[in-house]
């Protein structure tokens, strides 16, 4: 369990987090959404007590981050949107890092390694941007830890790829783990996320699961006579979102949510909290 | 629970500082040998004893500064699993502080190496070509701080303990200080400046603790404080102190 309580965090003048509060339960894969600079990365190294917040607490499993004790640290592994990759080969990049995790699991590891085909023996440096990467996705998802962090996890991977690293994350989630992954690609991962959270204006406003979302909100094609609290234009004709009023439940369109709620943030947010 | 220190840790992230740029266990003693080679050969002073110090405290500090990078690519490159990895702060410090130790002792090696392989060549090519040999090396003391100090029988052990004091608090200070400088920032001409400012000065200073050592004559109050070790190992604590506040207020710790 995540829990934030009034985070904020500026960095010199710019403030990107303003008294932030929120619960991020496990067994949930989170979608962090939000447009450029409003504070994804700096939240995911919040979590992960890379920075401090400058007011607020944010809590892991009830410990403060911040402390860096074993315990939060062994618990998190953030992948970094562009991580560092020394002159070594995989196999040893790997094994350099699965030593300091209790639950490293090397099965995960390798068959993640395989699935994605690269090989152990080759050498970091030799391999293309995407290749590292999937190398290093491979490590993050070795490690097994309740709570992985993914910044950006598949910028650069190839649409194959990116099919993989769904199918590996979905087999190694459970009920225990608790995995947010901040991207601007909504479509590469709209089928694995169950939940999303969206930041806009130094602030989370939207938590909420994608099954709570769609049994109070309809996303689909508009008719003319119809006035939705958001539409957009699309090559199929005017898409849009409705409130849900018939029980009938539509897959939501993270790309349309996302807008509608940057656009329409106070309709959407009170349809989303009615009732509750 | 709270976790005890682990050395197994330790050792580990030695080892990924190490493996940030595995390269330079090859490429530290290469040039400390080719600074070494070049500085004895090319230095234009003919105090033998002179050129060694001149070498020997230039090996020693261009080592430190290639160590002072390889723990800043360590940081600020790799800064996302250095300082997420499952492990304490003394974990980290002692690992950073030991890839200094290495850097050290590497480059000490390598100097002595390099001297050796001179003089080798010294005597091979005087004897295969009958010229008269490329160095002079009268007064040879390959800086072992023993022989200096022999030359001196009236030393007391008070002052073989002041001069070895010495010795380590001054280098020691440029280290540490260069060291948690380098964890502030990540402008490597800010630390690469402030540790040669440290590293001329702890020279000097030590160039005048010797005169001192060995003059007979009465010092003056200055001398007294300035020259004495426990004046350096209190600021070398002073200095350690304020920075680990600092570190503390930057994040680092």
């Amino acid at each position: 369990m995540i829990q934030l309580k009034n985070i904020s965090r500026a960095f010199g003048e710019k403030t990107v987090l303003k008294q932030i509060n929120s619960d991020i339960r496990p067994g949930y894969i989170y979608g962090l959404l939000g447009k450029n600079g409003e504070g994804k990365t700096t939240l995911l190294k919040l979590i992960c007590g890379l920075i401090f917040p400058d007011g607020g607490t944010c809590l892991v499993n009830g410990e403060e981050p911040r402390n860096r004790s074993l315990s939060v640290l062994s618990s998190i592994y953030l992948l970094p949107e562009e991580p560092y990759f020394p002159s070594v080969k995989v196999k040893t990049y790997i094994n350099m890092y699965a030593s300091f995790y209790k639950s490293f699991d090397k099965e995960i590891c390798y068959r993640s390694l395989k699935a994605f085909e690269v090989s152990p023996e080759s050498e970091l440096k030799s391999l293309s941007l995407g290749q590292r990467k999937k190398a290093a996705i491979a490590l993050a998802f070795g490690t097994n830890t309740p709570i992985l962090l993914l910044d950006e996890p598949t910028n650069g991977l190839d649409i194959p790829s990116k099919s993989i690293f769904r199918q590996l994350l979905a087999s190694i989630m459970n009920d225990k783990r608790t995995v947010i992954i901040s991207t601007h690609q909504v479509r590469d991962l709209e089928s694995l996320i169950d939940a999303v959270i969206i930041l806009d204006k130094q602030n989370i406003v939207l938590n909420e699961n994608l099954s709570d979302i769609s049994k109070k909100l309809s996303f689909r094609k508009i008719m003319n006579d119809e006035t939705p609290i958001y539409r957009q234009p699309s090559p199929l004709g005017t898409i849009g979102i409705i409130e849900n009023t018939t029980n009938e439940e539509t897959p939501v369109d993270l790309e349309l949510l996302f807008n509608a709620v940057i656009s329409k943030q106070e309709e959407i947010i009170a349809i989303l909290t009615n009732n509750r | 629970m709270k976790t005890s220190f682990s050395i197994i840790r330790t050792l580990n992230i030695y080892r990924s500082i190490w493996q940030t740029s595995s390269e330079w266990f090859i490429t530290l003693p290469v040039i400390a040998i080719s600074i070494t080679l070049s500085f004895m050969i090319f230095l234009p002073i003919d105090n033998f004893f002179v050129s060694q110090l001149l070498t020997f405290i230039s090996v020693t500090t261009i080592s430190q500064i290639m160590g002072l990078k390889l723990i800043q690519t360590a940081i600020y490159n790799n800064g996302f699993t250095f300082f997420t990895i499952p492990s304490r702060t003394e974990e980290r410090l002692i690992a950073m502080l030991m890839t200094l130790a290495t850097n050290l002792v590497i480059s000490i090696a390598a100097y002595y190496i390099g001297f050796i392989l001179l003089l080798l060549a010294n005597s091979f090519i005087t004897e295969i070509f009958q010229i008269s040999p490329f160095i002079q090396t009268e007064n040879t003391c390959l800086l072992n701080p023993l022989n200096i100090l022999s030359q001196d029988q009236q030393l007391s052990h008070y002052s073989i303990g002041q001069f070895i004091c010495m010795l380590i608090t001054l280098p020691a200070l440029c280290f540490l200080a260069a060291f948690l400088c380098t964890i502030i920032t990540s402008n490597q001409w800010i630390k690469s400046s402030i540790f040669m400012l440290l590293y001329i000065c702890s020279t000097v200073i030590f160039i005048f603790f010797m005169r001192y050592l060995f003059s007979k004559t009465d010092s003056t109050l200055w001398q007294t404080i300035f020259l004495s070790p426990y004046f350096y190992i209190l600021l070398a604590i002073g200095i350690i102190s304020a920075s680990f506040y600092k570190l503390k207020t930057k994040q680092i710790l």
